[in-house]
């Protein structure tokens, strides 16, 4: 579950990242040494500072190892400043790690960074690279020919990306007046265009609005995914996102991986609360010895009724971590009650993110 | 009194300027020593005005037309870069897996051709307008205009290289473009810095700048064969000036490129 594991080069692995550091100087080498001067001592150090290297007081990844296994969407979950953006930029070739490994297909992105990104493509958070006086169509073909793909497939290729993305209309159209979901959705076919096996996607949807981010969503499983067998690397914010898409997940505080596995297995190991609603028919009022049974029940903390309309009967279960639902179960059916639903009021993920982030 | 701005807010304003200025200490520095070094080389100009030119067998106006022209390239490629390294753009298009000297090139391209279109009708004008004369020596121009532009290319790549790692402004660029205006010979002949500080021209002689100028006039303006010894000499250390220059930028790109990807700030300005 953690990144204690030992791991061995595998070339058929997208992505694997072993024991990978990296630390930055917080600040410049001016401020380093702005203390004020005031003996010969603060002189030297002064000029220590100045003249050598900086100081790399800010942590940004300790020892974080984890694979991406073929045709997963593996999720990258972590709090601000967690260094979730340093990892993908150094699996993008874009920042040099200070100890470690990470490996594409067994190549060494660090040493062969123009092979390994052949492999992968990323659409970064903050910077989507385009002209911005060019028009979605100028900024692909020129990326077209950065790639160095021939001119008949690009064309082609292009027009399939934009339909794909269903921004044809926007596409002769200069990217000055894009919104941040058409102008998402050209970055979505910049990384397409190279047909790079792995992509990564850092928060895809911050700033999208709600049906532009389900598109988006819907686009990463059904096309990348099913249709096209990527595998994908998703960094985000949003949980219930992640915990819909995402086949495993690593969380990540402070530089260190603190919990890898499926959502599932995360959310068992760490999620000792539950907090579920649960609907069943019911013709009349509630049964109050029902409602003692409940509350009487092993891990249950708080049994409350919430509301009773067209025969259905809601009651909210709060539960620490010896709740079973076998026994509610088993209660439910020798009251011969039929369950019409069961929700859960807080994503499992959620719950445990919150944890292992606070601990 | 009522005026038609807010003082305050105005003065708030410039204080913002201001702390966003000086935070860039190099450009700080930097705009300082230029606005005197520019001073001291339109003096230096003045003061030859109109004189003959016999190094090159020429008038001030022809003499200070192709430096004019040579300039206009190299100060633009100089200029070009500032503008054409973007930070929302790089990594981007780093991350298309392009080569190195594509990247430099690349980023160069543009600017260079414009440079050269422009050279053009700046030559019309100097031939009609200025009277400028011209006694080209076509071989030798072909010669020096290959061991100029290798020799621009690579000082735009070790520009480039520094400005990944300085940001705003790297030295090697703002020192490269300071020594052209005052040492460099643009507008008037090496030689007449001595007046001012005896055996100054001999470290003119130190700068690549120098012998692209020289070059091109040689060329341009004496129709200087490759066939006599002395111009021969020229052009060599020309040529071996820019055989130095290639590798050594090729490196510090490399080194500054590297350097920006460790402290993680390749995508910042």
């Amino acid at each position: 579950m953690t990144n204690k594991e030992n791991y061995q080069v595998d070339a058929s692995k997208p992505i694997q990242v072993i024991n990978l550091t990296k630390r930055f100087s917080s600040h410049s080498k001016a401020l380093q040494s702005s203390r004020r001067i005031q003996s010969i001592g603060d002189m030297v150090r002064f000029f220590k500072v100045i003249l050598g290297p900086k100081e790399k007081n800010l942590v940004a990844l300790d020892n974080v190892s984890f694979e991406v296994n073929k045709g997963e969407i593996f999720g990258l979950l972590g709090p601000n400043g967690a260094g979730k953006t340093t990892l993908i930029k150094i699996l993008s070739t874009l920042i040099l790690q200070d100890s470690g490994k990470a490996y594409t297909f067994g190549i060494d992105i660090a040493k062969y960074p123009r092979r390994a990104l052949k492999i992968i493509q990323t659409a970064l958070a903050e910077v989507t690279g385009f002209e911005r006086r060019l028009t979605g169509r100028q900024n692909l073909e020129l990326f077209a020919e950065l790639y160095g793909i021939p001119r008949e497939v690009a064309r082609r290729r292009i027009e399939e990306l934009l339909a794909l993305t269903g921004i044809q209309k926007y596409a002769d159209i200069s990217y000055n007046r894009y919104s941040t979901g058409t102008a998402k959705r050209l970055v979505v076919c910049r990384v397409l265009l190279s047909d790079a096996p792995v992509l990564i996607f850092d928060e895809p949807t911050t700033g999208l609005d709600a049906l532009a981010a389900l598109e988006f969503r819907r686009m990463l499983k059904d096309v990348l995914i099913k249709q096209k067998q990527k595998t994908i690397i998703l960094s985000s914010h949003n949980l219930w996102e992640v915990e819909q898409l995402c086949s495993r997940v690593a969380i990540l505080n402070r530089g260190r991986i603190i919990a890898q596995g499926t959502p599932a297995e995360i959310r068992n190991s760490f999620v000792r609360t539950t907090n579920i609603s649960i609907t069943f028919d019911c013709q009349g009022l509630l049964d109050q010895d029902l409602l003692m049974r409940l509350r009487q029940m092993t891990g249950v903390t708080q049994c409350e009724y919430v509301n009773s309309k067209n025969g259905y009967l809601t009651l909210n279960i709060k539960g620490d971590g010896n709740f079973d639902y076998l026994q509610l179960f088993r209660l439910f059916v020798d009251a011969n009650l039929k369950v019409r639903s069961i929700e859960n009021n807080i994503s499992g993920l959620e719950e445990a993110f919150i944890q292992l982030t606070r601990e | 009194m009522n005026l038609p701005f807010e003082p305050r807010k105005v003065w708030a304003l410039t204080k913002k300027d201001f702390y966003d200025w000086s935070s860039y200490k190099n450009q700080m520095i930097t705009t300082v020593l230029a606005s005197a070094v520019g001073l001291a080389s339109w003096g230096f100009n003045a003061t030859y005005r109109d004189a003959p030119v016999p190094q090159y067998n020429t008038d001030f106006v022809s003499f200070l037309v192709v430096g004019i022209l040579v300039g206009n390239i190299m100060m633009s490629l100089s200029s070009g870069l500032d503008r054409r390294i973007k930070p929302w753009t790089i990594e981007t298009l780093l991350m298309t897996g392009m080569r190195t000297p594509t990247f430099v090139l690349g980023t160069v391209a543009w600017t260079y051709t414009l440079a050269a279109i422009l050279f053009i009708p700046q030559l019309i004008l100097s031939i009609y307008v200025f009277n400028a004369h011209f006694s080209v020596n076509p071989l030798s121009l072909a010669v020096a205009v290959v061991i100029t532009s290798l020799i621009i290319l690579s000082l735009s790549m070790i520009a480039t290289g520094l400005r990944l790692v300085t940001k705003v402004t790297d030295p090697v660029t703002w020192g490269l473009t300071i020594a052209q205006q005052l040492l460099s010979g643009m507008a008037f002949p090496v030689s007449h810095l001595d007046n001012y500080l005896p055996g100054l021209s001999n470290v003119s002689w130190l700068l690549p700048q120098t012998w692209i100028y020289h070059i091109i006039r040689l060329s341009s303006l004496t129709d200087a064969s490759l066939m006599n010894p002395g111009v021969a000499v020229s052009f060599l250390i020309s040529a071996l000036i820019a055989a130095l220059l290639a590798p050594l930028s090729l490196y510090i790109f490399r080194w500054g490129m590297r350097r920006a990807k460790m402290d993680g700030t390749l995508g910042w300005y």
